[in-house]
């Protein structure tokens, strides 16, 4: 038997009215994962914060969002809670809320892009065209409607910092250029540096180090580029070669798209900044 | 040739998806220094990039941006998203108009006192808008024509002082004020200031720079 739906009426649409109170239906995500096609989730606490926020009335689902709560405080949206409901009422035609969302998300950007260019040696120039660059980039991938677009709200700060790091890399300054023969002069032998470095990194490796190791991290790798840090993070942490022979045998060097010799001058370099960190030089 | 750079476009989301995905899967596998290796020799054209967000997250850790803080400089970084946005999507962004019947004001009484709501100082505010402080203090004092003010700047200006740019029109539309520390002694006469263009305060501002000058005459 066939039912016929019945007639739309403004006044008793509970559709429509729902919608005026709360009660959004949670869009699921539809982008599967290439090994087993499970379809990816968002993080725990995300989903909660969107299905929560989905079931408040407009008025203070918008208040909340749109909170300037402090990191940590267990009220702030995400930044992929932020962005879903950036979608979600641009799709419903609400400019203004997808406005005012867009620029709560905007100012976090620009923490974390403040902090990631501080590390770089970027003319102003070229750091203000990263900036443009970049956000273009993110307006573009938030406001398209695929599963392409949908890692946004996995891992929200994954997908920027690729970004980010790509632009940053075309432009980065001939600073990194490798050392010519002619002007290496080092202050030390290399068995005395090598020695000096384990002894340096045993301080601050792993992978799950606390706030006071972090702290320790930071302050000695400040002085060096992100080439050099890199350099010593693949060789020294995550164990890779300078480089191989082996075409199948992957290398700090293959990994950064260099020469096994501008390895060697990162981590020359690296070295001694490091050394002379500990001697209190920096 | 159209739909060669369709193509093109499509290609290009595709790869930046698989890039995505692959840096996903490995933040979500815990991405230790030793997995690094692994997911390197397992996704080779992908090495750089797993390099680079193992190596930042060894540096910086997880929570990185709890140390981040907020500046002048942050708010410049700010304004420059929306403006790419207002670009990209100009019927999201707030209209500049005069006051409608309809919109709701909230009165500004002081410029400087709306920057100093924001964390800025007058210089600070100066910087963050990329003009000299002197003519930030003549908009505070209501010394430039409104209708001389470019459209852009009126919503840097609300952006960077955390109003809207109805509330900057309604404000800077307001007579000028006397300038501070002004007598009012029975034998002076307060006077206040003339307003002059936007252009004309920028152009003879000897602090301006030149690329201060092109990026708002232009």
């Amino acid at each position: 038997m066939t039912t016929v739906p019945p007639m739309r009426d403004a006044e008793n649409d509970s559709e429509n009215a729902q919608q005026m109170r709360g009660n959004w239906p949670v869009r699921p995500l539809t982008r599967a994962r290439r090994d087993g096609g499970a379809i990816y989730v968002r993080e725990t606490e995300v989903e909660r914060q969107v299905r929560e926020l989905s079931a408040l009335p407009d008025r203070i689902r918008k208040e909340r969002l749109l909170a300037s709560a402090a990191w940590g405080d267990s009220q702030r949206a995400r930044e992929e809670t932020l962005v879903y409901f950036l979608r979600e009422y641009t799709v419903r035609g609400e400019d203004g809320t997808a406005w005012e969302i867009a620029e709560a998300l905007s100012k976090r950007i620009a923490l974390h892009i403040q902090r990631a260019m501080r590390r770089w040696r970027l003319t102003p120039e070229d750091e203000k065209d990263c900036v443009q660059d970049l956000y273009a980039a993110l307006w573009e991938a938030l406001f398209r409607r695929d599963e392409t677009s949908e890692f946004w709200e996995v891992r929200f700060w994954v997908c920027l910092d690729r970004r980010l790091w790509n632009l940053i890399e075309k432009r980065q300054a001939t600073a990194d250029a490798e050392v010519r023969p002619g002007d290496e002069s080092p202050a030390m032998s290399d068995n005395e540096m090598e020695s000096g470095l384990e002894r340096i990194l045993s301080k601050m490796s792993g992978t799950d180090a606390g706030p006071e190791a972090l702290a320790l991290r930071r302050d000695a790798l400040k002085s060096l580029n992100e080439n050099e840090v890199r350099a010593i993070y693949l060789v020294y942490i995550a164990g890779l070669p300078e480089e191989s022979e082996d075409p199948l045998r992957p290398s700090a060097a293959k990994a950064l798209g260099v020469t096994g010799r501008s390895i060697r001058n990162y981590l020359k370099r690296a070295k001694e900044k490091l050394t002379a960190w500990e001697r209190g030089d920096n | 040739m159209k739909i060669k750079a369709m193509d093109n476009l499509f290609t290009t989301i595709i790869n930046e998806a698989d890039r995505d995905e692959v840096l996903i899967e490995f933040a979500l596998s815990g991405g230790s220094a030793t997995d690094t290796a692994d997911w390197i020799s397992r996704h080779p054209a992908h090495a750089s990039d797993i390099a680079l967000f193992a190596a930042d997250q060894w540096v910086c850790g997880k929570d990185a941006d709890a140390l981040a803080t907020s500046n002048a400089q942050t708010a410049a970084i700010a304004t420059v998203g929306m403006d790419v946005l207002r670009r990209m999507r100009p019927q999201m962004a707030p209209a500049v108009a005069p006051t409608a019947a309809n919109v709701v004001v909230r009165p500004l009484n002081s410029l400087l006192a709306a920057a100093k709501a924001q964390g800025l100082d007058a210089d600070d505010a100066a910087a963050l808008l990329d003009i000299p402080q002197p003519l930030f203090v003549k908009l505070h004092r209501r010394l430039i024509a409104l209708e001389s003010i470019p459209r852009d700047f009126i919503n840097a200006l609300a952006s960077a002082v955390g109003r809207t740019a109805d509330e900057i029109a309604a404000y800077l539309r307001q007579p000028p004020t006397l300038a501070a520390g002004a007598s009012f002694r029975a034998d002076d006469t307060p006077t206040v200031g003339t307003q002059e263009s936007f252009a004309d305060a920028l152009r003879s501002d000897p602090e301006a720079m030149a690329s201060q000058r092109e990026k708002w005459l232009n």
